[in-house]
């Protein structure tokens, strides 16, 4: 039986370092995207971010735009499914407050600094169940609200305006920069048991994998509106 | 050696936890909290359990200071180690019943709103974390009879 054990852990490591696991997720997921078109016109929307990710900033200064940037290591993430949390390998040391806005890439939030030690801190992300916004979604710039999860949800679109798939949903909440992408509509639909058929409510696709990024960007010279 | 073995097994799991590394439909199933609760039902000496317990804690912990979470958490896995006494002689049952129970109890102590607000991702974990149990149970069915 120690040879079954011995095996359970080396395929167990061997997943583990492999990197490969992500495709077990893509396999069950449902947002699963079948179409070879579609897929190729996700993997050329997120050829910045990956381009970003891969050139690993790690503890630099970034400026884009008005934008500046502090690049920090994720080290960590919450183990469990109530919450939604990363850690990062900076904190008060390193000029890291509370409240601050957290990007995935430059122009794309991901969530908010909750808490802050001196060398780490704790960031909310656009995945947690707590975390809400008001966005703007395409170029109508219709509101809606954006409430957190596996996928993040649009909801209070109204029913009389026109949105589509791929529509891009971008922040317009006074907690974080306005003007910052979260993703994109997908999936609409038209609720009208909770909302008395006024509403209609969306999911938000992203075009980065959480899992795979190893870095995010503390957004520095921006705090929240009091 | 079975030991060292175990202590790779509990670590690589819970780091592959603390990495967010499976979900099924957004769902992480807790693999962590499968595996110690079958470590629990062969486990004869104290001491060695609490050593992986240890080991599991430290790969899930994602603050410097341990949070509410993790140590509720490491506090129901040393529970799973006197529970049980109190249950059968099948180890499938026992993997199945204290893993549904120890997920159950670990949101009801760390959050309980979760339960209720998101009850179909928390009836996900449930079921994922049973079935991990019982494939664990099933893996080390074998050792746990000649030891």
């Amino acid at each position: 039986m120690i040879f079954v054990r011995f095996a359970v852990v080396i395929v167990l490591l061997v997943l583990l370092f492999s990197n490969n696991l992500v495709f077990v997720r893509d396999l069950f997921s449902p947002l699963n995207i079948k179409n070879e078109n579609e897929k190729l016109a996700l993997e050329n929307n997120s050829l910045k971010t990956e381009l970003y990710i891969a050139e690993n900033l790690s503890g630099k200064d970034i400026n884009e735009g008005q934008w500046e940037y502090f690049s920090a290591k994720i080290f960590s993430s919450y183990p469990f499914n109530d919450q939604n949390l990363i850690s990062i390998a900076n904190g008060e040391i390193s000029g890291v407050q509370k409240d601050q806005a957290v990007a995935a890439a430059p122009g794309i939030l991901l969530g908010r600094v909750i808490e802050v030690n001196k060398n780490m801190a704790l960031v909310r992300t656009i995945f947690d169940k707590d975390f809400v916004a008001a966005v703007k979604i395409g170029e109508n710039k219709i509101n809606a609200l954006l409430k957190g999860g596996v996928p993040p949800v649009l909801e209070m679109i109204e029913k009389s305006k026109a949105v589509k798939n791929g529509d891009v949903v971008y922040n317009a909440d006074k907690n974080y920069p306005y003007g910052f992408k979260l993703g994109e509509i997908q999936i609409i639909e038209n609720k009208t048991a909770d909302t008395a058929g006024l509403f209609q409510k969306a999911l938000l696709k992203i075009n980065y994998n959480l899992v795979s990024l190893e870095d995010v960007l503390v957004i520095k010279n921006f705090g929240p509106l009091k | 050696m079975k030991f060292f073995l175990d202590i790779v097994l509990v670590s690589a799991v819970s780091l592959g936890q603390s990495l967010s590394l499976i979900t099924f439909y957004g769902v992480k199933p807790n693999f962590a909290l499968a595996v110690l609760a079958v470590l629990a039902l062969s486990a004869k000496e104290f001491w060695k359990y609490l050593i992986l317990v240890l080991a599991s804690l430290v790969f899930l912990n994602y603050t410097i200071i341990i949070s509410k979470e993790i140590f509720s958490f490491g506090a129901l896995m040393m529970l799973a180690f006197y529970l049980k006494k109190y249950l059968s002689e099948n180890i499938f049952l026992n993997s199945f019943l204290l893993v549904f129970a120890l997920t159950m109890l670990l949101y009801l102590l760390i959050d309980p709103g979760f339960i209720f607000n998101n009850f179909n991702i928390f009836i996900l974990e449930l079921f994922y974390n049973a079935l991990a149990g019982l494939i664990f149970g099933f893996i080390y069915k074998g050792s746990h009879g000649k030891e």
